[in-house]
């Protein structure tokens, strides 16, 4: 009764096949245009431009693991930029009491550690119970978590330079006499980090983890009845999203400064319209809605001052109504189009 | 099925029930759903419940697995108390349920769900070393051809019909190999053809899998089961074999009135 409409001679399978080569075909050659934009990009771009567009990487992977959050935990923060300022203030704060190469090795590394650690304690308290808090509490549970952030930096002068933010700490530097300066070194950094930790994602999540956290997404009491631990699951991908988000705040420091916006919730906000525009549930999709609209928002906001936001606020509704994927969506149905 | 063999072999050679809850209880506010139930599952058999709509039916399930906490009672699995256990723990101690509603992964397809089945209590760390392709495991295979489902496996769960999502979702149950199988009204919603083929399918099984089976339709009832316990307001009121529950004058008044079993 289930293999009537299947052609009697098809080898078994044989859709599933045709299936993943197209998936395959979609999934290589976006990888490979942005592989290629990144590396040629230093070569044809202006020193301003690629100083841009070291900051808009930073961006792009703390979208990227916001949305990581969202499509592999079902949860969406809306304070993820406060774990872009803990990992950037906790560069800027180990340069500054340890210049030089160590202090920039040990900085990034803490900054990852602060990142994921504040991640997993706050994940612990929220999904480790009987009821686990998800949805839109989870939501306001991180948009409280920035706001008494932002405040605590801002109260703590001494240590965080209060409103001012910190300036003037150390340059960091990759080894002896490759200081983090100008661009080309900046970008480098950046867009390495990037791309490793993207191969790097996308190589755990076409594993069975992978599958399982997006089956645990979709009917938890069913992954809870087959033995899937939905709680700690979803404290490792908030872990995991929280680590990436600090080493991204991280790759900002050669920007030189550091504020307390980076707590605020238009930076947040910022974050879930990047992913939002870019594709949810594609990882690079974070990257490309960050860039696209950083260097919209360069290109267009002298002219718009006070416009801008509201022009970011129809395309996101048009975006959500129209493309609900976002550009990875609309491209994947160009490509679709033109193929048949 | 040959029922009462594997009993008596059972029975005597070990005699730890798999399944064995002690005055298990379940309150909403005043209502009771499951009023001090004691009931104890033998090894290996196929033990059916049978009960009007309200009787507690559903809620034992949720007790046993944990989806709910129970009020007060205690459950044993295989000898050890298992109370308090979260649900995927008992997962990975082998208890596995179909739902009475489908229950699966609706965006995954036929062959990931049946893998989940089978993966789905291993540790993250060794979910994240495994590498295989869902449709093309050997047990997932073999699970299509005994659901006859071979031809849906790269279709979406949430495309089958809902005869074929009940196999789906006692096919990802049985993936796990559990030793205790809980299913929820198997056949709703089948025809009669799909009722046999589902009868077939739990009669292929082994005496390594205790089966306790919540059902309505009592001729696929009376076909399978090696046991039949009778509840009623949450409590059981009766429990024999099914010729011996057809004859007893309490469940034809509690719930068999207007129909012999």
């Amino acid at each position: 009764m289930t293999s009537v409409d299947a052609p009697p001679d098809a080898p078994p399978g044989a859709a599933l096949a045709k299936q993943r080569r197209i998936n395959l075909g979609w999934s290589v050659l976006p990888n490979a245009v942005m592989l290629a934009l990144i590396v040629a990009f230093p070569f044809i771009a202006s020193d301003y431009q690629v100083g841009l567009m070291t900051q808009f990487l930073t961006f792009g992977l703390l979208a990227m693991s916001l949305d990581l959050l969202g499509d592999r935990a079902g949860l969406v923060s809306f304070g993820h930029g406060a774990w872009f300022g803990l990992g950037a203030y906790t560069l800027a704060l180990t340069l500054e009491r340890l210049p030089g190469v160590g202090g920039t090795y040990l900085g990034f590394l803490l900054a990852a550690s602060v990142g994921g650690g504040f991640a997993a304690l706050l994940g612990s308290q929220l999904f480790l119970g009987r009821q686990r808090v998800g949805g839109v509490y989870f939501g306001i549970v991180t948009l409280a978590v920035a706001a008494i952030l932002q405040l605590v930096v801002m109260g703590w002068s001494s240590f965080t330079g209060g409103s001012n933010g910190l300036y003037g700490f150390a340059t960091p530097e990759l080894a002896p006499g490759l200081p983090l300066t100008g661009t080309q070194a900046p970008y480098g950094l950046a867009a390495t980090v990037c791309i490793l930790i993207y191969a790097g994602l996308k190589w755990a999540l076409r594993s069975s983890l992978g599958l399982s956290l997006l089956a645990a997404r979709q009917n938890s009491l069913r992954a809870e009845g087959i033995g899937i631990p939905i709680g700690r699951f979803q404290l490792l991908v908030f872990s995991a999203a929280g680590a990436i988000a600090g080493i991204a705040g991280a790759l900002y420091i050669p920007v030189g400064f550091v504020s307390p916006d980076l707590f605020g919730l238009t930076f947040s906000t910022y974050v879930i319209v990047w992913m939002v525009l870019g594709g949810r549930g594609t990882l690079i999709g974070g990257f490309l809605g960050a860039i696209g609209l950083s260097f919209l928002e360069t290109a267009l906001s002298g002219s718009f001052v006070t416009l801008w936001l509201l022009m970011v606020g129809v395309l996101l509704i048009v975006v959500v109504l129209v493309w609900p994927r976002g550009a990875m969506g609309a491209l994947g149905a160009v490509t679709r189009a033109i193929r048949t | 099925m040959a029922g009462t063999a594997r009993v008596a072999t059972e029975s005597t050679a070990r005699d730890v029930p798999a399944l064995h809850v002690v005055n298990l209880s379940k309150r909403f506010g005043g209502v009771a759903a499951v009023a001090n139930l004691n009931l104890t599952v033998r090894r290996g058999i196929t033990h059916c419940i049978i009960g009007p709509n309200g009787a507690g039916k559903s809620t034992f399930f949720d007790l046993v697995t944990n989806v709910q906490p129970a009020t007060s009672g205690e459950v044993y699995f295989f000898g050890e108390p298992i109370t308090g256990l979260p649900q995927y723990r008992r997962a990975a101690l082998g208890i596995a349920r179909k739902f009475q509603a489908p229950t699966l992964f609706p965006e995954l397809t036929v062959a990931e769900n049946l893998y989940m089945g089978k993966v789905g209590h291993l540790g993250w760390t060794s979910l994240l070393r495994r590498r295989d392709i869902p449709a093309a495991d050997d047990q997932v295979g073999l699970m299509l051809e005994q659901l006859r489902l071979a031809g849906e496996s790269g279709s979406r769960a949430a495309d089958l019909s809902h005869g074929q999502q009940q196999w789906l979702e006692i096919g990802v149950a049985l993936m796990a190999r559990p030793r205790l199988l809980l299913l929820d009204e198997p056949t709703a919603g089948m025809s009669l053809r799909e009722t046999a083929a589902t009868a077939d399918l739990l009669g292929a099984l082994t005496g390594d899998t205790t089966t306790v089976i919540v059902e309505h339709d009592l001729s696929f009832v009376r076909r399978i089961a090696d046991v039949i316990t009778v509840m009623h307001r949450g409590e059981s009121v009766a429990e024999g074999r099914p010729d011996e529950i057809a004859q007893n004058a309490l469940v034809r008044d509690v719930y068999l009135g207007r129909k012999s079993l």
